[in-house]
């Protein structure tokens, strides 16, 4: 196996280094900076161009970071290591490795769909195929963004009407500068939770826009209260600074607001269907792009979509990697 | 099918009853008639004939996606409704429907019954084909029969009020009984109010306080009137110009689940409002709300009744159109007795049996009969039996007396006494009773000391409870269980002996040797089938320790077997 599982994540014995550890190892290739794939300590980083100061922003700006464009290949101890885009966040990767004639691609975590806010995904074909499998279930089936989009405006609005300051969940890397860049054109104040506002420039300098973006603090939210959008990883985050609940009015922006017991369950009364993961025609169509003869299901629980693929005639199995909840949905 | 879309959304996302009627109302008064009663029917429940199966609606989903059934039983775990499962496992689709509600319930769910199975699964096709991925979880469960949505019957009758200037009750009893959904019987719904419906309200309900307090705390026992706080449907009858009408505490009408009563209703004079409890006359259930229940639900009356109910008529709160609440409760119940003769003779009048049998329901003559007599009137098969009757009123000179007649019990199940005072009048106002219910411990007992149940950890104000039970052959059997009552002293000589002396441990639950026997008072004795004694004892409480009175001379189960309480058969 040219990529195996370990403790510590997924490890080319070959090559000697690790794909997004999960402790700190000599060699690690990053997929994306998310917490639950990018982890400081190790000596050496190999990354996308993109990913590079999204990493130095979250784990250290001193780190010892290769950073290749995407197509660009590199030899690791005799093996052929590039990346490719995975249109999952800015900058996230698939991890291409070749060896003695033999291919296999890490998906990392990815999506099909359209993104402004990153490059977008790209098959790989390759011999063995290791992909995520978040929405690993038919059920999950992604509306279009933009009528999602349009959604969340009259969400907006009528809180607006009824003298709410709307709240909005998104993780601080990825989902929150999508909603961001979904508020473009917006017409009333944006706030937004200081990790996130870090994030931006690295997005900025991408080119991706934004509207004007405040940072969410008490002074702002009372100064714009009922009329403004503040985007925050958990609303846990900014508890003081939002005040009483009766003045303010959260939802989720997640894949897993597709589902209403899912919501139910969050006590959210509303929710947004946008995802930065692959549904399931996403994950299928991926595999088959792939021409893979084997896949390996990581990163979700995969025993359905295994079943359905293996019914499908596909040699599927399923493959546990490190430790560590997704940071993101 | 957007309008209604969108009313669901709302439904769904908030919390607040005021957000919620004017949604509704917004809905009501944004779509024509014919939708508006098909939205009505949904909202409030209604099942349609045509009740399409899931194994249809998977195959359907089956043919369109090649997803196979296994896949979708894994998927619905998550979901948790199937009929949301199925819609999200079609491709989504954000169109804008045009179909209509009334179109999509009248052209594709209605008539499936009458379809054959291809003609079926093309009109159910057809439909997700028009709706959009919201709309097709809602039509799923419409086909399935199981469209429940976040809204109560009270507030989508507040809207239908507010949208139409028609008083709530009304609403509810025009909503009441089958109806089919259309154009015209939405217009009839909202009409202004006739007369007659005005007039047909009830007054508002009483409610009582529970009495926690010994009865002593209410002062003498001379100016209480008791009676039995029956278990079963409070209810008031009223009988105006050309109408009768039955309600329940919660304002629903019963006319249609209990006819024979309308009919007896009519006999009164008009400008009578009566009130009382509804019981099954007779019932092997131990809980008379079952029957009741059963009743309700039925479609259709059967010709020869399966559950005969009577109504105990405790009070009349108007009398030839002349509202007497404010009348003293004695003056009422003399009132009630004049009222149930007269209509007696009306009942014999029109072919209904007498009630001669019966016990006398004039109060005055209590004393003239034991107390311990309690005659129930034979129900015949040939003429209705009357079911009217005044509920019996135990009156005491001091609280003793009262717990003694309360060891007479009646034979219908009841939780405790009702406490009304004599002069009092009927509250008008429902915050301010001035009626106490009262669960009293008329029994005692010699019991002795099975075990003790250890309280919760962590669980604030839980305490240890002490197991009784009597002695069988030498073994304890176990009859009953309390917190309540033991002294300090025995308490703390119990907890040294206790764990010298435990037999076994369950648990919580330790078990003892019998040697200890306590006098204990107790309200009543319910039927336990899957207890060794086929029966146990509620509301107990220790009164006393007995250290001269061994285990074999503390009461037997038989007796307790034969003691008559209030819901022991």
């Amino acid at each position: 196996m040219l990529i195996r599982s370990e403790p510590s994540g997924l490890y080319c014995e070959q090559g000697d280094f690790y794909i997004d550890p999960s402790r700190a190892v000599d060699r690690a290739v990053i997929t994306h900076a998310h917490s639950d794939h990018a982890r400081k300590g190790s000596r050496s980083y190999l990354c996308s161009a993109a990913c590079e100061p999204l990493l130095r922003s979250r784990l250290g700006k001193n780190l010892s970071i290769q950073a290749m464009a995407y197509g660009a290949t590199t030899l690791i101890n005799g093996v052929k290591v590039s990346l490719h885009p995975a249109g999952h966040i800015l900058g996230s990767s698939q991890i291409r490795v070749e060896y003695g004639g033999e291919v296999w691609v890490a998906s990392g975590d990815y999506k099909t769909n359209p993104d402004p806010t990153c490059t977008p995904f790209e098959p790989v074909r390759c011999d063995t195929f290791i992909s995520e499998c978040t929405f690993g279930l038919p059920i999950y089936r992604w509306p279009d963004p933009d009528y999602e989009w349009q959604r969340l405006q009259r969400w907006w609005q009528t809180n607006r009407e009824n003298g709410l300051t709307s709240v909005v969940h998104a993780y601080s890397l990825g989902k929150a500068q999508r909603v961001l860049n979904a508020l473009k054109d917006a017409d009333a104040p944006v706030l937004a939770h200081p990790a996130i506002m870090e994030m931006l420039p690295a997005y900025t300098s991408q080119g991706v826009e934004f509207p004007k973006v405040e940072p969410a603090d008490a002074d702002r939210i009372q100064a714009h209260k009922g009329k403004a959008c503040v985007i925050t990883p958990s609303t846990a985050a900014m508890d003081k600074a939002l005040g009483s609940p009766d003045a303010w009015e959260a939802t989720d922006v997640s894949g897993w607001m597709q589902v209403k017991n899912t919501r139910r369950k969050r006590q959210l009364t509303s929710g947004f269907v946008i995802s930065d993961h692959a549904d399931w025609d996403g994950i299928i169509q991926a595999i088959k792009a792939s021409n893979a003869k084997q896949v390996y299901l990581t990163h979700g629980d995969g025993t359905l979509l295994k079943d359905w693929l293996c019914q499908k005639g596909l040699a599927a199995s399923l493959l546990h990697t490190g430790d560590g909840r997704p940071e993101d949905t | 099918m957007q309008r209604l879309q969108q009313l669901v959304e709302k439904l769904d996302t908030t919390s607040k009853e005021s957000v919620k009627v004017e949604a509704l109302k917004t809905y009501f008064q944004s779509v024509p008639a014919e939708d508006a009663a098909w939205a009505l029917f949904f909202l409030e429940e209604r099942k349609l004939k045509t009740k399409v199966s899931l194994r249809v609606l998977k195959e359907l989903v089956n043919a369109q996606t090649g997803l196979p059934v296994w896949l979708m039983d894994g998927s619905n775990h998550r979901v948790n409704d199937y009929p949301e499962t199925l819609a999200l496992m079609l491709p989504w689709s954000g169109r804008a429907s045009e179909l209509s509600l009334s179109t999509l319930a009248l052209q594709f769910i209605q008539p499936l019954g009458g379809f054959s199975p291809m003609a079926r699964r093309d009109t159910i096709r057809c439909a997700w084909e028009n709706l959009n991925t919201t709309q097709r979880v809602l039509f799923n469960k419409m086909l399935t029969g199981g469209l429940k949505l976040n809204v109560t019957r009270d507030q989508i009758h507040t809207a239908l009020a507010q949208v139409s200037g028609v008083s709530k009750n009304i609403i509810t009893r025009r909503l009441a009984g089958n109806w089919q959904p259309g154009a015209s019987f939405y217009n009839e719904l909202i009409k202004p109010e006739a007369d007659l419906e005005k007039a047909l309200n009830p007054y508002p309900f009483a409610t009582s306080k529970e009495l926690i307090d010994t009865p002593e705390s209410l002062g003498s026992a001379v100016e209480w009137f008791g009676e039995w706080n029956l278990k079963g449907f409070r209810v008031q009858l009223v009988r105006r110009k050309d109408g009768s009408a039955i309600w329940s505490e919660e304002m629903q009408p019963l006319d249609e689940a209990f006819p024979e009563l309308i009919t007896a209703c009519d006999l009164l004079p008009t400008g009578t409002v009566i009130e009382g409890i509804i019981t099954p006359r007779q019932s092997e259930d131990p809980n008379p709300i079952t029957p009741l229940n059963k009743r309700l639900r039925r479609k259709k009356t059967p010709k020869k009744e399966t559950i005969p109910i009577m109504l105990y008529v405790q009070d009349v709160l108007e009398w030839r159109g002349t509202d007497i609440r404010e009348h003293a409760y004695s003056d009422r119940r003399k009132q009630l007795n004049l009222v149930l003769t007269e209509w007696e003779q009306q009942w014999k009048l029109h072919g209904g049996e007498s009630s001669e049998t019966s016990p006398n329901p004039d109060f005055f003559q209590q004393e003239m009969f034991a107390i311990d007599e309690v005659v129930t009137p034979e129900p015949t098969t040939e003429t209705p039996p009357a079911p009217f009757q005044a509920s019996r009123l135990e009156t005491a000179v001091d609280w003793e007396s009262f717990q003694n007649q309360l060891k007479q019990a009646p034979a219908i199940p009841s939780e405790g006494i009702l406490l009304r005072q004599v002069a009092s009048p009927y509250p008008s106002d429902p915050g301010s009773s001035a009626w106490w219910r009262w669960l009293p411990r008329a029994h005692k007992a010699h019991l002795v000391l099975a075990g003790i149940v250890q309280p919760t950890p962590g669980k604030r104000g839980e305490k240890q409870a002490y197991m009784f039970a009597t002695l069988e052959k030498g073994s304890p059997v176990l009859v009953g269980n309390t917190a309540e009552g033991m002294d300090a002293t025995t308490a703390e000589m119990l907890q040294t002996w206790i764990p010298k002396n435990t037999t076994k441990k369950q648990g919580p639950v330790h078990f003892v040797k019998p040697e200890h026997v306590f006098e204990v008072a107790f309200q009543e004795r319910t039927p336990a089938p899957r207890a060794a004694a086929t029966f146990k004892l509620e509301n107990l409480k220790i009164l006393r320790h007995l250290p001269n009175i061994s285990p074999e001379q503390a009461s037997q189960l038989e007796h307790l077997k034969s003691l008559k309480t209030p819901n022991s058969a």
